[in-house]
């Protein structure tokens, strides 16, 4: 009688089980998704002429360096708009600058006394590569004006001098 | 002589048992003798089939969007009154532990070609369709959205698609 009982309970429980999932029939099907996304950095840059307004405030802005004995600082008549991003906080954006050259190449001028100010900050002088973009900097859109000043003496002839500036970038291991 | 009077009344008696049997070939005057119970059970069918198994999203350049390699077909068959298919993604989960995963609302889908994407963040109304309907192909296209926070690398996660049904 007992086990009458029994099988009429599991009976019902099971039809109580099996109901809904037979009006409801719910199948899965999975698709994989994979992304692969690669390191990528945005360099954006506008060079403003001594008559925009721009470079006229930040010229301004620009910390007074003072000036060694037998040396002028002279203000190159132009600056550099830069927007630097990246998703990758390995990277690291170096501004780099060749030694400047006269027309026709004869003469030089050592890049090293080359100095670049950035939103208005002190001098740093391009003895090697500047960093704009440091690592863990990335993701947020980082602007820089860069105004350039070139630290002449007595030996360096007059005359117009021209340099190519580049960004490089670069990971660290 | 009694033994020909009794072969003549046995053949009496067997003349009257045979005339029913020949009525009987009368299909009108058939009676019910006995009944076969007959049960069919049509079980409810599903079919739900993805002509791929993976999509793979190539970011190469810039945040922004980015279609998958490729478009997935889906084709629904079923026999029950009244169907549909809901799809949702969960999120994509790096395989680095530097990286944050990336949320499953980043993740669309259109019908057909059309250029109206809808996220796949929540449950979302793929197909609807009836018995009567025959099993059709759609084809869907995903998109994934980057941003500038999403760290370089893989991620993997995936697109659930659910079949709901009345029978």
């Amino acid at each position: 009688m007992n086990i009458l009982r029994s099988l009429i309970i599991v009976s019902i429980l099971t039809l109580l089980v099996v109901l809904p999932a037979y009006a409801e029939d719910d199948p899965l099907v999975r698709l994989t998704v994979k992304a692969k996304i690669k390191s990528n950095v945005h360099i954006e840059w506008e060079k403003l002429p001594d008559t925009d307004p721009r470079y006229i405030a930040f010229a301004k802005n620009r910390t007074t360096q003072s000036v060694k004995k037998n040396e002028k600082i002279i203000l190159l008549p132009f600056a550099l708009l830069v927007k630097l991003r990246t998703n990758d906080p390995t990277k690291i954006v170096k501004i780099h600058v060749e030694n400047l050259k006269s027309e026709g190449g004869k003469r030089i001028i050592p890049v090293e006394k080359l100095s670049v100010s950035i939103n208005g900050g002190s001098d740093q002088f391009f003895i090697e590569d500047i960093a704009l973009l440091q690592q863990q900097e990335g993701s947020e859109l980082k602007e820089l004006a860069l105004l350039f000043c070139l630290h002449t003496t007595m030996h360096d002839k007059s005359g117009k001098y021209s340099a190519n500036f580049s960004f490089i970038t670069s990971d660290i291991p | 002589m009694k033994r020909k009077i009794f072969i003549s009344i046995l053949i009496i008696i067997g003349l009257f048992l045979l005339e029913p049997l020949a009525v009987a070939e009368d299909y009108s005057e058939w009676k019910e003798g006995a009944r076969l119970s007959v049960t069919a059970v049509v079980a409810p069918y599903t079919s739900v089939k993805l002509s791929v198994n993976e999509i793979t999203f190539d970011v190469k350049g810039e945040p922004g969007d980015y279609d998958a390699n490729q478009s997935v077909s889906i084709t629904v068959g079923s026999n029950q009154s009244k169907w549909s298919v809901h799809a949702k993604a969960n999120e994509l989960i790096p395989e680095s532990d530097k990286a944050s995963s990336l949320p499953s609302s980043r993740l669309a889908f259109s019908i057909n070609d059309e250029n109206d994407f809808k996220d796949l963040g929540q449950n979302r109304l793929l197909i609807e369709g009836d018995a009567a309907k025959l099993p059709t192909a759609f084809t869907l296209n995903f998109r994934l959205t980057t941003e500038w926070e999403d760290l370089p690398g893989t991620y993997r996660g995936d697109i659930i698609f659910s079949f709901l049904s009345s029978p």
